[in-house]
């Protein structure tokens, strides 16, 4: 690794979220980019006029439909003669594109950046369609491979491992509908038993309908600002303190070997979200993530992704996360609030579904997340997830300024 | 003319109908053709870490290196269990639930090849779950018909 140069500190001053909701009640992908940059600009006191760099979030676009939409959007993000640039790494989209907003204003190359995204999940009728093309054309795409077989399958090795149980992951499930019932935002706001969870129909064993997350619509966005653009008589800044992102192989087939990893992690843990994770937390100064992380926003698109992201990000040890989940650790009301805002369980616009858990972070230590605040959260950690569980990033955002 | 009903959404079809022609690394290729001629199952060792690729690849993601297209190695029809789900959920232009799909590492190899395990009972979770444990044996089983495409080994118990 390279020796860091010094970075200028960067801020988030504002966010914006559209309701999300299914994709056949939404607007149109670009008018809900343009409601979320509108909502984002408001909540920072700015006008398009104030911002110096356009980052769009845009997953595969196969998902909206409208190839090289980027051109489609430009207006709608207020890109015209600025700067833009737009990012994609499939789930994990939304929090690479902050990334690269942040490395913008880090660089000293602008002051105040706009990060914008949104998504349609069903426009095409159904996105695993889709996300069966994301596999190698010669070895696996011939197989019915999915995204929900993709974490089911580590969940079996994970229950294999460790211990976990079918329960285990409707507890975490009836915790995210929990606060997800109390998220304004949220697509799902509906509260749902352990009961109800372990009833509900097999999509591909041990994952059942209620352990999954929806396919949503909506528009996220993200201000993001220099220190010196900050104006502390309009602005709570959430200063991000650290930030950073690892990617794995893409084949699964290779992540089955613990000797093979410094971690012993294999494909039932999710070792490359752990790298990320120490790295964010060393550029942050946090050293003992349980002790100082007072709130989590992790991408988890099914309930065991959850309990293995838990043990990746240091909150608990390897192999003991599904036991704090019913011990409560993680509720609202725990130890260390995992998705206050209700996470993926109950709101997943694929490309923008990384932004919302940075939003949500920056609301949280803004105070402003409403009834599902966490009390005096002054360090929270924010994670994204795309590829086939492959690219992971992780900021760390924190009340005071760090860097 | 007053407009006094909520509009009903306006809605615009549009297709992508789009085929591609995906040409093979010579690693790729030379696998998928000795599977489908010969009906043999190969890997290749990577010449620095010499971990035993399953499938063959033409780069190792550990040492970023080429592998070498002499260092092929014959695996053996027997394997071990690392990954398995059982499908329940039908998708549009995928197969008709339910079936097995799983990961198996190959005697004498070092990752593991996807395929559909087979011959499971399916009539219920229980009588499948009875059949499927991470790390049992399996056996990696060539169709007899066959046309160069990684379908045409599968995955069924070792009696």
């Amino acid at each position: 690794m390279s020796t860091p140069v010094q970075q200028r500190p960067v801020a988030a001053i504002g966010v914006g979220q559209t309701r999300f909701g299914a994709t056949k009640d939404a607007g149109t992908y670009v008018e809900m980019l343009h409601e979320a940059a509108h909502l984002a600009l408001d909540a920072s006191a700015l006008t398009i006029d104030d911002i110096d760099a356009v980052v769009l979030a845009l997953a595969p676009e196969a998902l909206m439909g409208v190839n090289h939409a980027e051109r489609w959007c430009v207006d709608f993000i207020g890109g015209r003669l600025k700067p833009v640039m737009r990012v994609q790494t499939g789930g994990a989209t939304g929090l690479s594109a902050v990334q690269a907003g942040y490395h913008h204003v880090a660089a000293g190359l602008y002051d105040r950046v706009l990060v914008v995204g949104a998504d349609r999940v069903r426009e095409s009728g159904d996105a695993q369609k889709i996300f069966n093309k994301i596999w190698d054309p010669f070895y696996e795409r011939d197989l019915p491979f999915t995204t929900i077989t993709m974490i089911a399958m580590s969940a079996v090795r994970y229950m294999h491992r460790y211990g976990m149980t079918e329960r285990q992951m409707a507890r975490v499930s009836e915790k995210a509908h929990h606060n997800g019932a109390l998220n304004p935002n949220a697509h799902i706001r509906r509260e749902v038993s352990i009961e109800e969870v372990l009833e509900s129909r097999y999509l591909a064993w041990p994952l059942k309908l209620l352990d999954a997350c929806p396919q949503s619509a909506g528009g996220c966005a993200v201000v993001l600002s220099s220190a010196g653009a900050v104006d502390p008589s309009r602005h709570t800044p959430a200063w991000i303190s650290g930030i950073a992102m690892a990617g794995d192989t893409y084949y699964i087939g290779d992540r089955l070997d613990p000797s093979h990893s410094a971690r012993g992690f294999d494909y039932a843990d999710a070792e490359a979200l752990a790298v990320a994770a120490d790295r964010a937390y060393a550029m942050a100064g946090i050293s003992d993530p349980r002790a100082e992380v007072d709130a989590v926003e992790t991408y988890a698109s099914f309930s065991p992704v959850e309990i293995h992201n838990a043990e990746a990000l240091g909150l608990a040890d390897v192999g003991t996360a599904g036991p704090l989940f019913e011990e409560g650790f993680f509720d609202l009301d725990g130890e260390i609030p995992l998705n206050p805002s209700g996470g993926v369980l109950c709101t997943n616009p694929i490309s923008v579904t990384a932004m919302v858990r940075f939003a949500e972070g920056v609301l949280q230590i803004q105070g402003r997340a409403g009834a599902h605040q966490v009390p005096d959260a002054k360090t929270v950690v924010a994670t994204g997830a795309g590829g086939s569980h492959q690219f992971f990033n992780v900021a760390v955002l924190t009340s005071e300024q760090r860097t | 003319m007053t407009e006094t009903t909520v509009a009903t959404p306006w809605i615009v079809e549009q297709r992508w109908d789009l085929t591609y022609q995906h040409t093979a690394d010579e690693v790729t290729a030379h696998f998928l053709r000795t599977l489908r001629d010969e009906g043999r199952v190969l890997g290749i060792t990577c010449p620095v870490c010499k971990r035993v690729l399953a499938p063959p690849r033409p780069i190792c993601d550990r040492d970023f290196c080429r592998t070498d297209t002499d260092a092929w190695v014959e695996l053996g029809s027997g394997g071990t269990l690392e990954l398995f789900t059982i499908m329940h959920l039908a998708i549009q232009g995928l197969p008709a639930p339910p079936y097995v799909l799983a990961y198996v590492r190959p005697d004498g190899a070092d990752t593991a090849l996807p395929g559909f395990l087979e011959e499971i009972d399916l009539s219920s979770t229980e009588s499948a779950l009875a059949e499927l444990q991470i790390g049992r044996r399996v056996e990696i089983v060539v169709r007899p018909s066959r046309s160069g495409r990684i379908t045409d080994l599968y995955f069924r118990p070792a009696s």
